[in-house]
């Protein structure tokens, strides 16, 4: 018993056998079956032991719901009790307020176990009340600010209630704190995605990025959120915003070491690519320039600045070769 | 042939390997970059810590089959109490297990087959699919689990048991009008539930009921790619390793791999190869873990199938598009316990999950169609080759799509 649990009083968890003699547990086979065999506790080998039987027989009644939380208690990851409580919440007309407070707390405990926001999540769409669930999300996320279940829960709720109107600020206020905070970056796409983005909102994330960039240029979280910027402005017709070229080739002017960011270079060679391809049949010296250079860069990176990629650098490089085969 | 070339080891023959960590700057004080330099430390130690061991033993590395061998035949039958919290998972630790020997190329007897045969059986529902354990309602993950242990027994008595007209029928129930697919009867939905369920149907030929399924969950799945390159659990969630893999196989098995975005995909993932650890990251700005070896290291065979049709380099060069060698060096060097079992990363402790997929990852980057790529000078830290889709050995893949096909008659029964 962690010390987490024993606040929860013990006692609540231990099964009173006297209330279940008229029913005769379903026990795992320990005697004929030889494979898996875990050394239940008592207590567990009880609780669950009951449960089987309840289920088989189908109870509905208050002992079986206050079974199934001694069992979800136990081992949260056990989907079969979560499956079967949710049936006695609805048979037993349950206050759902209650079990929200229930499983906010099971969450706390448990938060990156799947069966607990999914059982979440269908207590709230049943309540169809929102109200509590940006906050539980965003405590949650204080205590990990990485933690899948909350950002997938959190996009479920946004979506599923239309409430965007925090989201922008809470994840700057994440981004702020650490940069490199990969599922907020997702986030504000999807924010993005879902609400607002026209060419001055676009244009006014690239100008995010490049402020974080300044901060570091060896930000992936920041490079591919970059990436994503530019293909939906492209997507949308807005065309390759200019001032992307002008901010890399600025910044791989510089020669300074630290400024040599492999993702500032690969991304470099991704924006030739297309404009190689563009004036492949029009500008025979551009190509040519273009190509050059993202020889020099490919190798640069396969030999020096990202040797780890080296397999893949070295593919591209025949990747432009194929295509380019005329201008080595 | 046995290309080995053991000086090639990083940390022996790169004065300036050590250059690779991240740089200790003071501006950059973020949470996530304080995880990473703390993690590279703890590498660090592993490397250098070898480093003296190989001054005195030039055998090392090598893998440690016996000591895996003993850690892992101990957990099929007993298991603490601290595992009850595995009590609904019981299908994914036989799996584990026997595809971890499996790797390690130890014997199954006719008796542990009988007896994980019977045992999963236990956890089978008459209403089709497994269960975590027996009187557990049926849930893919340890759908998919059962029927990989049973496949990896190689034998037809263990085939045998699955009701395969209940399997498919279970399996459809959990298909939404979108494509998307819960994990069991009012589960969670995400895209492990679509991998389980084509992984299985594959196996055991469900598709010779109802050809067109899976019809709709490849443009769900597709939908899952963001604009990282990965996929997510679902539509617009972060580009995760677990998830991706599940993903870019799913759509493999339904050859469809090359309606997704393959380019954005490989240049995502090849940066999740940390470059100073060698392992595999899952996401983003975080940390090494062992297990990515096989969820992301194991998209590389797929993706390498995709791009191999329009490159000359791709049939030439026999490597995968990620660093075999370093991937090695990282499982091989940090992350085996000192008794037995594989670990997530230096500090953690050892378990069956880790051990199975670090070694289906070292699976992976050791077999390159005809190439073979060891660190280590002696062949016999060579694993055995499992099938990059369903992530078990060929033997028990191609028995169980042989034996699937013929017994058609008798299943339909």
């Amino acid at each position: 018993m962690s010390d987490s649990e024993s606040s929860d009083d013990y006692d609540s968890i231990a099964i009173d056998k006297n209330e279940w003699s008229d029913l005769n547990p379903i026990n795992q086979d320990h005697e004929t079956n030889e494979i898996c065999r875990i050394a239940y506790t008592e207590n567990f080998n009880d609780v669950f032991g009951y449960f089987r039987a309840v289920l088989k027989a189908n109870e509905i009644s208050e002992r079986a719901f206050d079974l199934t939380y001694k069992a979800v208690k136990l081992n949260p990851a056990n989907y079969t009790v979560w499956f079967y409580r949710r049936i006695l919440l609805k048979e037993l007309g349950k206050d759902l307020n209650h079990e929200l407070k229930l499983v906010t707390q099971i969450i706390d405990q448990n938060p990156k176990n799947y069966q607990v926001w999914q059982h979440r999540r269908n207590v709230v769409e049943l309540l169809q009340d929102p109200s509590k669930e940006l906050e539980f999300t965003e405590k949650i996320l204080q205590q990990d600010s990485k933690n899948y279940h909350a950002w997938q829960y959190r996009q479920w709720v946004n979506k599923n209630f239309a409430l965007w109107d925090q989201e922008l600020d809470f994840v700057s206020s994440l981004i702020t704190v650490d940069y490199k905070n990969n599922s907020a970056w997702n986030h504000r796409f999807f924010c993005l995605i879902n609400t607002d983005h026209s060419e001055s909102v676009l244009n006014r994330e690239v100008d995010y990025c490049f402020e974080k960039l300044n901060l570091n240029i060896n930000n992936e979280s920041v490079w591919n959120y970059l990436r994503g910027l530019v293909d939906l402005m492209v997507k949308e017709g807005f065309g390759y915003p200019e001032k992307v070229c002008q901010f890399c080739n600025l910044k791989l002017e510089s020669k300074k070491e630290d400024e040599l960011s492999p993702f500032l270079i690969s991304f470099k060679i991704d924006y030739n690519w297309t404009r190689a391809i563009e004036k492949k049949n029009s500008d025979a010296n551009a190509v040519k320039e273009i190509v050059q250079q993202s020889i020099l860069y490919l190798n640069l990176l396969a030999q020096k600045y990202d040797t780890i990629r080296a397999n893949y650098w070295k593919y591209l490089l025949s990747k432009w070769k194929q295509e380019f085969d005329q201008y080595f | 042939m046995n290309l080995s070339v053991h000086s090639n080891i990083r940390c022996l023959k790169d004065i300036n390997f050590f250059d690779l960590m991240t740089p200790k700057a003071t501006q950059d004080l973020t949470h996530s970059t304080k995880e990473q330099i703390n993690t590279e430390e703890l590498v660090k130690n592993c490397y250098e810590k070898f480093k003296k061991n190989y001054s005195k033993d030039s055998e090392l590395p090598f893998l440690d089959r016996n000591f895996h061998i003993k850690f892992l035949q101990r957990g099929i039958r007993n298991l603490p109490s601290s595992f009850e919290c595995l009590d609904a998972s019981q299908p994914w630790i036989c799996y584990w297990i026997l595809h971890s020997l499996y790797l390690l190329d130890a014997d199954f007897s006719e008796e542990l087959i009988d007896e994980v045969t019977k045992f999963l059986d236990t956890c089978q529902n008459e209403t089709g699919g497994f269960g975590g354990g027996p009187g557990q309602i049926s849930h893919l993950a340890t759908t998919y689990a059962a029927v990989n242990a049973l496949c990896t027994l190689n034998s037809d008595r263990a085939l045998k048991i699955i009701k395969v007209k209940p399997l498919l029928s279970w399996i459809k129930s959990l298909i939404m009008e979108n494509g998307e697919m819960r994990m069991h009867t009012d589960g969670e939905v995400d895209v492990r539930g679509a991998y389980c369920a084509i992984s299985v149907a594959k196996l055991c030929n469900l598709e010779q009921f109802e050809p067109k399924l899976f019809e709709k969950v490849s443009d769900w799945i597709l939908s899952c790619q963001t604009y990282e390159g990965g996929f997510g659990a679902t539509p617009f969630n972060e580009a995760h390793g677990g998830y991706s893999f599940c993903a870019l196989a799913a759509l493999k098995l339904m050859a469809k791999e090359n309606l997704c975005d393959i380019e954005k995909l490989t240049y995502w993932l090849v940066n999740k190869q940390m470059k100073f650890e060698g392992g595999f990251q899952g996401r983003t700005n975080k940390l090494v873990d062992c297990c990515y070896s096989f969820w992301q290291g194991g998209m590389f065979p797929i993706i390498h199938s995709v791009l191999m049709s329009d490159s000359d380099y791709l049939q030439e060069n026999q490597n995968w598009l990620f660093d075999s060698e370093s991937l090695q060096e990282y499982i091989l060097i940090c992350c085996q316990a000192n008794f037995g079992g594989i670990i997530d990363k230096p500090g953690k402790n050892r378990d069956y999950y880790h051990t199975c997929y670090g070694l289906s990852g070292l699976s992976v980057s050791q077999y390159c169609m005809d190439n073979t790529v060891n660190i280590c000078e002696n062949d016999d830290s060579l694993v055995n080759r499992t099938h990059p889709l369903f992530n078990i050995g060929f033997e028990g893949a191609n028995r169980a799509i042989n034996y699937f096909k013929d017994h058609l008659i008798e299943t339909l029964d």
